[in-house]
């Protein structure tokens, strides 16, 4: 089961409710959390996990050989201006260069060699009985969408027969990057809090959603009790999985960067909403099934 | 003309309440929300749309099945996966033939499967992005802009903002304020290169210190002068020392601090700027812009 949990507008609370939730799953299942959030990923500095393995996630940039005769075919081909052909020689920009390889496919000499430079990360550890992975994408560099592709392979590299939860914090926005971390997922649990940014933000993520054929729910955080994420809900058939309270006491242990679930208040208010996902889940597949 | 951004790198520390105050405050500047895919300044800006455009930011691969041999030239070139099967049925023939497919989705139109392909079967075609946006306020003109539901490219779209927003403060002789988006990615270098300014507005939680460093390791790389706030400050004042520590080591100043006021999302909630309120946040951010007004004048 592969559960994506985004929100739209950021700061809305999608690492705190992926990361307690996976902590809720763990005694229960086999659970995985994966941050996706490659250029702020936080859900470490909550799980601090003891980290097994890193890797390195690098792209390739073209370098030019000898063989080369200046005929500026690759400058002409690449969409990304990563090449140009000045004073006798070609020079090559790799911070604008995208690793797509069309430089190499055009040349008519075989003059472009392929070398490659580190982007980012991908970390992997445990703790408490949660598998967890992330990715980091470099400061400075621009491309989370290589380090993010390179994360999903790891995910699917490591899944075994046996079943299990995924729980995949996604990036904020609704760009590229939101839809290769939430594709494929059996439910997107939407994180909204009740004001105007976060409605109007819940919207687009709705949108996108619809759009990539996702199921979809909400989680409303710092409910305050007002009608503004409930009424939206029912006006658009979709599912209120469940509200975390504004509580100055949730702001501060977040602020610390500790879990939720230490606390015995808040440990349960995670297992019920977890349960109320597993059901919704297994109730959606099964619907699907009969239909 | 000088252009200043406010950034985050992690989302919801305040970026548009701040923005919003800094356009009441100001009387000569021109704003962009370059927070192109989740844009939140228009709904306390009270604006009319003066021009619409639509904006052709990126290109996509297409396939003409009558030229195409199934030769899966494209699909072994393509590295971002975009190249799938798609069955065609053919007219009085029972099943069909598999021709190759590009997923919109995937597809980043880089153009190797154009070239790669033996029999020019594959062509670039432009695609419509999002809608720019120039609007007029009673304190400027503001530049904005709305993505398309799961349209790639929203770095060219900031890029398009920008421009906007540029010319116009050229044509005005004004200065540009920009409000920014979470992360440190494509988008936010679009965003903060070639600004003059940047203010990061942080908050004071190990995530918020966290997100921090790793913005202010991208605005030191791309070397634009840069200030923080904090917003929120009292909600754990250990963690707003560590983050002055960050600050002073990365030499970076401290402009302001802006204490938690339950004031501010009331005032969101009307739709308003917190400063048309006399309240604490609003004090403290009528402090900072006062700082930065100068220096975006001075310098």
């Amino acid at each position: 089961m592969r559960l994506a949990v985004l929100s739209g507008k950021g700061g809305t609370g999608k690492t705190t409710v992926a990361v307690n939730l996976a902590l809720s799953w763990a005694p229960y299942r086999k659970t995985t959390y994966i941050d996706y959030d490659v250029e702020e990923p936080n859900g470490f500095i909550f799980l601090r996990p003891q980290i097994r393995n890193s890797s390195t996630v690098f792209l390739p940039y073209p370098e030019i050989n000898g063989a080369c005769t200046l005929c500026g075919k690759c400058s002409e081909a690449c969409q990304y201006h990563a090449l140009a052909v000045v004073g006798g020689q070609v020079m090559v920009f790799p911070e604008l260069c995208h690793g797509c390889g069309t430089c190499g496919i055009v040349c008519p000499v075989e003059a472009v060699d392929e070398v490659e430079r580190p982007l980012g990360e991908i970390d992997e550890g445990e703790r408490d009985g949660v598998q967890c992975l992330q990715g980091v994408l470099k400061e400075g560099e621009s491309l989370a969408g290589p380090v993010i592709r390179g994360l999903r392979r790891r995910e699917k590299e490591r899944s075994s027969q046996v079943e299990e939860v995924i729980v995949a914090d996604c990036p904020p926005g609704s760009s590229c990057s939101v839809i290769h971390s939430a594709e494929g997922s059996d439910l997107a649990i939407l994180v909204t809090e009740p004001t105007l940014f976060g409605l109007h933000d819940l919207r687009i993520a709705v949108g996108l959603m619809r759009e990539m054929g996702l199921d979809i729910g909400v989680i409303q955080n710092k409910d305050d009790g007002g009608s503004l994420i409930r009424e939206y809900c029912i006006q658009e058939g979709i599912t209120l999985l469940g509200s975390i309270p504004f509580d100055l006491e949730i702001a501060g242990i977040y602020s610390r960067g500790q879990s939720l679930t230490q606390e015995p208040k808040w440990a349960e208010l995670f297992k019920t909403l977890g349960e109320r996902i597993m059901t919704e889940v297994t109730q959606r597949k099964n619907r699907g099934k009969t239909a | 003309m000088k252009q200043m951004a406010i950034i985050s790198g992690k989302g919801g520390t305040g970026k548009t309440t701040v923005a919003a105050a800094f356009v009441e405050l100001a009387d000569q500047m021109i704003v962009a929300d370059c927070d192109v895919e989740a844009p939140n300044l228009h709904l306390v800006l009270d604006h009319k749309v003066k021009t619409e455009t639509e904006y052709i930011g990126n290109q996509m691969a297409r396939i003409n099945t009558a030229l195409c041999t199934q030769c899966s030239r494209c699909e072994e070139v393509c590295r971002y996966d975009a190249v799938t099967q798609k069955v065609q049925q053919e007219e009085g023939r029972q099943g069909g033939t598999v021709f190759p497919s590009i997923d919109a989705k995937r597809c980043e139109g880089c153009a190797a499967c154009v070239y790669a392909c033996p029999t020019q079967a594959i062509g670039l075609y432009p695609e419509a992005t999002g809608k720019v946006f120039l609007s007029e306020t009673n304190v400027g003109d503001f530049a904005h802009a709305e993505l398309y539901l799961a349209a790639d490219g929203s770095g060219k779209l900031v890029a398009e903002v920008r421009r906007l927003a540029r010319d116009e403060a050229r044509r005005q002789n004004k200065a540009v304020l920009i409000d920014g988006s979470p992360g440190i990615g494509c988008v936010v270098i679009s965003t903060i290169t070639g600004c003059q300014q940047v203010l990061v507005v942080t908050e004071p939680s190990q995530s918020g210190k966290h997100d921090l460093e790793r913005v202010l390791k991208v605005t030191g790389h791309f070397r634009i002068p840069t200030q923080v706030v904090i917003n929120k400050w009292d909600i754990n004042t250990e963690i707003s020392q560590e983050i002055e520590a960050v600050c002073l080591q990365s030499g970076v100043s401290i402009i302001g601090k802006i204490p938690f006021d339950p004031m501010v999302p009331k005032a969101i909630a009307m739709g308003h700027p917190i400063t048309r309120y006399e309240s604490p946040a609003a004090g403290a951010l009528r402090e900072i812009w006062a700082k930065i007004s100068s220096e975006l004048r001075g310098a």
